[in-house]
């Protein structure tokens, strides 16, 4: 589903300089359920961003569903963002002035989809994730677990093939951290690829493939029972 | 993503800030209303000199004759003539004067004593409001008879009917025949301050027999120009070639040049006031930074859920053309209220060109979509990676 090859990642220019990711390779099949550990100041959140075209490498190539994205233009990158790729961030990053209702609807806007049909998927994720009674709260009233719920409702309304999760319960308490991912994996079983970047040993312990990253660099890459690499 | 969903989402966040959204209007409803006031002033002192000037007489052709020099003397009956020349209907050879009029103990100084004939009523649109004008025979005749104009039949008379009475100019005696109609001031000073003679009776109140200039009327708009053509022609004939004796004016000149005039003036007032929107114009990039700032974040959410750079951009656009143009609105609705009460305030007209109030629209949208391309593109430019990591 998605391929990196030799991508590296810096910031800055000149002397100041810095490689947050040095030839990374990795690829991801469709309907894998991986993690990307490592501890923080590793690159993941970057490694992440890149694969949800939310940064751009520096060099190397990343393949989305077989093709080449380096020379696709803004446009085309926002529809894989909007149709293709899921979000779910540490910080939830909900806009705190909408309702949740309005918060999953937001996807489908830039999608162009009718306001009714809208509507309706939004009731109906929101149903999904177990908020049918919060869908006119805002995110400040909400607890962190029903923020992240909310989330995951507006990176599933568009239905996407990839979910990207940036550290999903990193700012929950354990039991709706628990919830959460219990709900991604239910997600995964339903046939969406989904990478969750962590550093909670026991959440990767659980994942199919863990992918261990250390200085911007994978330093090991295995699958459940077996080692994939190195 | 549709437009009506960007206009939605623009209310929405300037519902979200009043006050902000409020200060921010206030600069363009100021600049908007300034506009709209100076310009409809000046456009409405512009028609009523240009309605004074309508009202001088209609097709008319002025002649004034320099006071210079023997050669320069003009006569009554030379005036006359004029009234041969091709296109030309009527002629009013005038003579002036200014004198004290009495009656009983009443004075009252310093009026304007035009001496004339009956022409001269039609040519310059005069009626009488009591009473009848001179006849050409009374003119021949040098009667002593006079039409006076409507502020000194009130300043002298009061209530009493001035027709039939008697009043003095010098040591001469005149009955009043008629009163004028009021006709309100116009440049050449108050059409109602005026006694009016017969042209033959008031060469005997000045010491010399002069005519200061003629009123001619041509038959049509249309023949204006040749008739002053030959108007000239004939002068110069007359004066011997020097030009400095005699100048012609028609109405339509005179409309040109205050009309040229006020143009001017309107336009410069029309232009300070627009400083005034050019200063609301920055309020507004100044507000739209700060907000594009502070919504950092929110652009980098927008963006990760697959808003384009055109979506953003059109957002911060629509919502800085929906404050300037919402401020427009508002600043038309001010404008012409505090028009009007000036307006009121000082007695004097406005009138509200349609064109002022659609530019004064499109300027401020205009205004809007210029200082807030900056801004929309400078959050529209932002890299999502580096938004959603603003704090």
């Amino acid at each position: 589903m998605i391929e990196l090859k030799g991508v590296r990642k810096v910031y800055g220019k000149g002397k100041n300089e810095f490689a947050v990711l040095e030839n990374v390779n990795l690829k991801i099949e469709a309907g894998e359920y991986a993690s990307i550990i490592g501890p923080s100041g590793s690159g993941k959140t970057t490694l992440m961003n890149i694969l949800g075209f939310i940064d751009v490498p520096s060099s190397g190539e990343y393949y989305f569903e077989g093709k080449l994205t380096s020379k696709l233009g803004d446009l085309e990158l926002s529809r894989i963002r909007n149709k293709k790729i899921g979000f779910v961030f540490q910080s939830f990053n909900l806009i705190a002035e909408l309702t949740a209702l309005e918060n999953v609807e937001l996807p489908m806007i830039y999608a162009n989809i009718s306001p009714q049909k809208r509507l309706a998927r939004a009731r109906e994720l929101l149903s999904l994730v177990g908020l049918s009674d919060r869908m006119h709260h805002k995110p400040l009233e909400l607890s962190g677990g029903q923020q992240q719920r909310v989330a995951i409702a507006r990176a599933l309304a568009l239905d996407p093939p990839l979910l990207l999760a940036d550290e999903p319960t990193g700012n929950l308490d354990s039991k709706s951290g628990r919830e959460i991912i219990e709900l991604l994996e239910g997600l995964n079983r339903e046939g969406k690829t989904v990478v969750i970047i962590t550093h909670d040993r026991e959440i990767a312990a659980r994942t199919k493939r863990r992918i261990e990253i250390l200085d911007g660099r994978i330093i090991r890459d295995e699958k459940a029972g077996a080692e994939v690499c190195r | 993503m549709p437009v009506i969903a960007h206009f939605k989402m623009a209310y929405r966040s300037l519902i979200r800030k009043k006050l902000r959204s409020f200060l921010t209007m206030l600069g363009v409803i100021i600049g908007v209303a300034s506009v709209i006031t100076l310009v409809s002033l000046a456009q409405g002192s512009a028609s009523d000199i240009t309605e004074n000037i309508k009202n001088l007489g209609s097709n008319l052709i002025s002649v004034n004759i320099s006071p210079r020099g023997f050669l320069n003397t003009f006569t009554y009956e030379e005036a006359l003539k004029l009234k041969n020349i091709p296109f030309i209907q009527k002629a009013a050879p005038v003579v002036n004067t200014r004198q004290t009029v009495v009656y009983l103990n009443n004075k009252y100084d310093n009026v304007n004593i035009v001496g004339t004939n009956g022409d001269y009523f039609d040519i310059r649109n005069l009626k009488v409001r009591q009473g009848r004008v001179f006849t050409e025979e009374e003119v021949d005749l040098r009667r002593n008879v006079a039409v006076i104009g409507s502020t000194i039949a009130e300043e002298l008379f009061g209530n009493v009917n001035p027709v039939g009475k008697e009043i003095r100019i010098k040591n001469k005696i005149l009955t009043v025949i008629g009163v004028l109609e009021p006709k309100g001031s116009t440049m050449g000073g108050s059409e109602d301050e005026v006694v009016l003679l017969p042209a033959t009776t008031a060469k005997m109140l000045t010491s010399s027999s002069r005519i200061n200039q003629v009123y001619l009327q041509a038959q049509s708009p249309d023949v204006v120009n040749p008739a002053k053509s030959i108007l000239s022609d004939y002068l110069n004939k007359k004066f011997k070639g020097d030009e400095e004796a005699y100048r012609i004016f028609d109405q339509t000149q005179i409309l040109e040049t205050v009309q040229k005039t006020t143009n001017t003036l309107s336009a410069m007032l029309g232009g300070i006031a627009a400083i005034s929107l050019l200063v609301g114009g920055i309020g507004i990039m100044n507000i739209m930074l700060v907000s594009v700032t502070e919504r950092t974040r929110e652009i980098g959410i927008r963006k990760a859920l697959g808003a384009s750079k055109t979506d953003i951009l059109l957002q911060f656009l629509i919502e800085s053309v929906v404050v300037s143009g919402i401020g427009g609105i508002i600043g038309i609705f001010t404008g012409v209220i505090s028009a009007y009460l000036i307006k009121n305030a000082l007695n004097i007209s406005v009138k509200f060109p349609p064109s002022i109030i659609l530019l004064s629209i499109g300027f401020s949208m205009l205004v809007g979509i210029f200082f807030g391309l900056y801004p929309a593109s400078r959050a529209a430019g932002m890299n999502p990676a580096e938004a959603l990591r603003y704090e």
